[in-house]
């Protein structure tokens, strides 16, 4: 490969200055560099610094208290385009933000163990119109959804029975928190994951 | 608006979770710290702050580090955080997860710093304060003294650093990043940044001699 101009130029022996300065702060100096001059001359270049630097690094910085707030306030303030859900009901229409409805069916997959889901999208079944007609005051019935996942499952989980359960939860949940009529959930396993806990009963 | 304090109360609503999962008992109720960081960012690209609040959480205190590192001053490393994290989550669409989240956020934070120290006036700038450092022969006689002077001497000396080595040698030093993974956050090649920051421990190294 090329040498560019921000490139190191190699001590006389051979070695990379960068690589010694590594092992000297690793502590694994392999024996020609304990006994090479040129390399010893980097290590004692890294010993001079490394109380102050160690100290330097070692010093506690906090971030000032409120930060997050501060900047989740700001994150809340930005404007985003919002899709709605309109639902029928007797006293007039519900209108419900999308992603809030995707909220509510995410913290309901949180509580099925071994899974983690990830996008939730709501949308509507091809051929029942439109999900957000409020300009018409909304549907006068219920809309079917599809809702369409993307899910991290623990290593060692049944899929199938996996993907079972998220239905059902779907379903059932997105009828009664949501008044939804989930005709279809997709469900795509996009990743695998080790449990704290699994991994916790494997070490005993 | 209907939102997801909508239906049965929590207690209850568990209990149906249970039973429509099938299972026992789901131990502990799972909150947002147990998530990963792509599942966090999934659901933050799909507008949920509460995941965005959770990854602003886990990561302001390394990014505040970064920032006050690299400019030496409180209240412009907290602004460069905020404004970090908020172009973050304007630009969170566009974030393919080529990188981890936390190299992304790494990148925000250190090109707006880098444009901080690079816009600030020459007779502002945070070495301004002090001309020249004391050597060890003006110090008191006491260690504790001596040992804080030398630790002046460094800030010192890495202020004096190009802002471009610093912000490597910070990375790796202070962050502990690998070369490749700070070449893809401040550009160019793992052997380039390697360069940086070798020239950089080597001028600290020269600047810190007369404390031996």
């Amino acid at each position: 490969m090329a040498m560019s101009a921000e490139d190191l130029p190699r001590l006389i022996c051979g070695r990379d200055p960068s690589e010694v300065w590594d092992h000297a702060a690793a502590g694994t100096l392999d024996p020609h560099e304990q006994a090479c001059p040129y390399c010893q001359k980097v290590v004692s270049e890294y010993r001079s610094i490394q109380d102050p630097v160690e100290r330097y690094l070692r010093q506690p910085v906090e971030p000032p208290a409120h930060l997050a707030e501060r900047i989740m306030s700001r994150v809340r303030a930005e404007l985003r385009p919002r899709a709605w859900l309109v639902l029928p009901s007797p006293l007039g229409p519900i209108r419900l933000e999308r992603g809030a409805a995707a909220g509510t069916l995410r913290q309901l997959l949180d509580q099925v163990p071994g899974l983690r889901a990830r996008s939730c999208r709501i949308l509507p079944v091809e051929g029942h119109g439109e999900l957000g007609n409020e300009a018409e005051g909304g549907p006068a019935r219920r809309i079917p959804v599809t809702v369409a996942l993307t899910v991290a499952v623990a290593v060692g989980m049944d899929i199938p029975s996996t993907a079972d359960s998220v239905r059902q939860v779907v379903v059932e949940g997105g009828a009664r928190l949501l008044g939804l009529e989930v005709r279809t959930v997709d469900v795509e396993v996009v990743d695998v994951f080790e449990e704290e806990q699994a991994r916790w009963r494997r070490r005993l | 608006m209907v939102g997801t304090q909508a239906g049965p109360d929590r207690h209850a609503w568990i209990e149906w979770a249970e039973a429509s999962a099938g299972v026992q008992s789901l131990g502990p109720i799972s909150d947002p710290y147990r998530l990963d960081d792509d599942t966090l960012v999934v659901r933050a690209q799909e507008g949920d702050t509460a995941a965005y609040g959770e990854l602003v959480v886990r990561y302001q205190p390394a990014m505040y580090r970064l920032a006050l590192r690299l400019l030496d001053d409180p209240g412009e490393a907290e602004d460069a955080t905020q404004e970090s994290f908020l172009s973050a989550w304007r630009r969170l669409r566009g974030y393919r997860g080529e990188a981890a989240f936390s190299s992304w956020m790494y990148r925000i934070v250190t090109n707006r710093c880098l444009n901080m120290v690079r816009s600030r006036r020459p007779a502002t700038s945070l070495d301004g304060a002090a001309e020249e450092v004391a050597g060890p022969e003006a110090r008191g006689p006491e260690r504790g003294v001596e040992a804080n002077e030398q630790l002046g001497a460094l800030r010192l000396a890495l202020a004096r650093l190009p802002p471009d080595q610093r912000a490597c040698w910070l990375l790796r030093e202070g962050e502990g990043l690998s070369y490749s993974e700070i070449a893809a956050i401040v550009g160019g090649s793992p052997a380039a940044v390697r360069g940086r920051i070798h020239r950089a421990r080597r001028r600290l190294a020269e600047v810190m001699q007369p404390w031996r």
